[in-house]
């Protein structure tokens, strides 16, 4: 029989892996245009957060079930960021300093509109599901936090599969590793590097579609956002998708420990400490032996 | 037939690499361009690719100008290439990178599994490793992958460029050997080596280059007698 200090570490844990799924969906976008391009993209958290106001704003107005919404959030976002690489990031990709100057541009005019759009109050979306669980023994998953890691879990699988199986997801990966030996082949780099771009907002959207059932959110919380998928890159690597799965659960079990430990406070903390950790003893990240841009 | 006139080429403001070059590179043969280090060759083959910009000149291929066409736009006209650094995608299997080689014609599965057989045929070597990691071949093999894979497109004029850098002779060997079967397989070779020897003795016309000017050239038999000592001195310096 499990001690009462058991069943909550235990409890502590299924609720870490739940949110571990969504944090990796969180990082896949970064992890996409940095492999793909070779840009930093410094508002990658704004457009997650932009995707929960996006998800907010049409169950709100439209009174739309927010669950589906988010299947609009996703082809949103994806438009969003096909014309931002289009007038923004399109003639800046032979720099390697310009389009990260020019993302965090991005980060403000987007952090500025959704404070005019929305004001700067926390927002969160109530489901009819918000309040439930499944009960399993003595352990509760809120049904939410499932339905989020099923949907990150099956939507970075989809991406794995459409990346490694499919002519196009080929494509993206030669361009990836040699985008001059691609444009030779006759692969048209900067259209795969638009859709890249695209696929990655559109990445975010469902991210920030997904978090926007589980948690409250303002217009400042992007960076914070960026620094989840800092710290799940450093632990990945460029890498796989399954490392990114493993090191959004590296993460979100460090943050939930840290969290219950010290206070809920010191969760964004606990990010930092695995960040300055991973630099200092595994610079290379936790899966040395992969190679990079397997994405 | 591929045309050059007076094609300039700058690396930065006022450097020229190449200079009003011009030749003619006639289909179904090796069309060779020698020349010491420095000399453009690999500018060269960049331009008529279309990953370099050039100043000046034209590059026409019967009778359509491409110098202001993308890389990726002359694939479509049957332009392909071999570039002179290691370019398979090393995270892929060989086959991927060969599928990834018929991009122009990737709508018709069909005609993709026919050029593979084709292609494959030609370069028997990769029919036993198409499910390894290109990154995982000698660098012998990476370079028939890197030629197999230019083949993928159906080219009609292949340019190459120094194939036979970093490969030991007896690779140098079969890769020159392998040109020989494309040529006779009706496909236009650009070729531009620093192993003169085997270069002038794959080529039907062979120009020189020479701090990015052409000193000349022309069907292998008939270029001059100077050109000819020129190379004769080049041979020598190869040789000791």
């Amino acid at each position: 029989m499990l001690s009462g200090t058991e069943v909550t570490y235990i409890q502590l844990f299924l609720g870490a892996i739940l949110l571990g799924g969504l944090y990796a969906l969180v990082a896949i976008g970064l992890a996409l245009i940095f492999g793909v391009m070779r840009i930093l993209n410094i508002a990658h958290g704004d457009f997650i957060i932009l995707s929960t106001y996006i998800t907010y704003w049409l169950s709100q107005t439209y009174g739309l079930d927010p669950l589906l919404t988010i299947f609009l959030t996703i082809p949103i976002a994806s438009l969003v960021g096909f014309v931002t690489y289009l007038s923004v990031i399109r003639g800046l990709t032979k720099s390697f300093e310009a389009p990260i100057v020019s993302s965090f541009g991005i980060l403000l005019i987007l952090q500025a509109s959704m404070l005019i759009a929305w004001s700067g109050d926390p927002r969160s979306i109530v489901t009819p599901f918000t309040a439930e669980s499944l009960v399993i023994g003595p352990y509760l998953l809120p049904l939410v936090r499932l339905i989020a890691f099923i949907v990150s879990v099956a939507a970075l699988t989809l991406l794995h599969v459409f990346l490694n199986k499919t002519y196009f997801g080929r494509a993206i990966k030669a361009v990836s590793q040699d985008s001059e030996a691609a444009s030779t082949l006759g692969i048209p780099v900067s259209r795969i590097q638009s859709i890249t771009f695209a696929l990655s907002v559109g990445m975010a959207g469902l991210a920030g579609g997904l978090l926007s059932l589980l948690l409250s959110f303002t217009p400042t919380l992007g960076p914070e956002y960026l620094l989840k998928a800092f710290v799940i890159l450093a632990l990945s690597g460029i890498g796989n998708i399954p490392a990114l799965l493993v090191g959004g659960l590296v993460l979100s079990i460090g943050e939930t420990y840290g969290s219950f430990f010290l206070g809920s406070g010191y969760r964004n903390v606990v990010a930092y400490i695995i960040l300055v950790l991973i630099l200092l003893l595994k610079p290379a990240g936790l899966f040395r032996g992969l190679k990079e841009r397997e994405v | 037939m591929l045309k050059i006139e007076n094609l300039t080429v700058e690396y930065r403001r006022d450097i020229e690499i190449l200079k009003n070059v011009s030749l003619l590179v006639p289909e179904n043969m090796v069309t060779a361009v020698i020349g010491p280090n420095g000399a453009g060759k690999s500018t060269l083959v960049k331009t008529i690719a279309g990953l370099i910009r050039p100043k000046r000149g034209s590059i026409t291929l019967d009778g359509v100008r491409i110098d202001g066409m993308s890389a990726e736009e002359r694939v479509k006209h049957g332009i392909s290439v071999v570039l002179q650094r290691r370019s398979v995608f090393p995270q892929m299997t060989v086959k991927e990178n060969l599928m990834l080689g018929g991009w122009r014609i990737r709508g018709d599965k069909k005609a993709l599994d026919d050029v593979l057989e084709d292609v494959l045929e030609l370069f028997p070597d990769l029919k036993q490793r198409l499910a390894l990691k290109a990154g995982s071949l000698s660098g012998g093999l990476q370079r028939m992958l890197e030629i197999a894979r230019a083949m993928m497109s159906r080219p009609r004029f292949l340019l190459m460029d120094e194939p036979s850098a970093g490969l030991s002779p007896i690779m140098v060997r079969h890769v020159y050997r392998q040109i020989d079967i494309l040529r006779k397989n009706n496909v236009t070779i650009f070729l531009v080596d620093q192993n003169i020897r085997q270069c002038i003795d794959a080529a039907d016309h062979v120009y020189v280059l020479e701090l990015g000017e052409i000193k000349g050239g022309g069907r292998k038999e008939e270029i001059s007698e100077s050109l000819n000592n020129l190379i004769k001195v080049w041979l020598y310096l190869e040789q000791s």
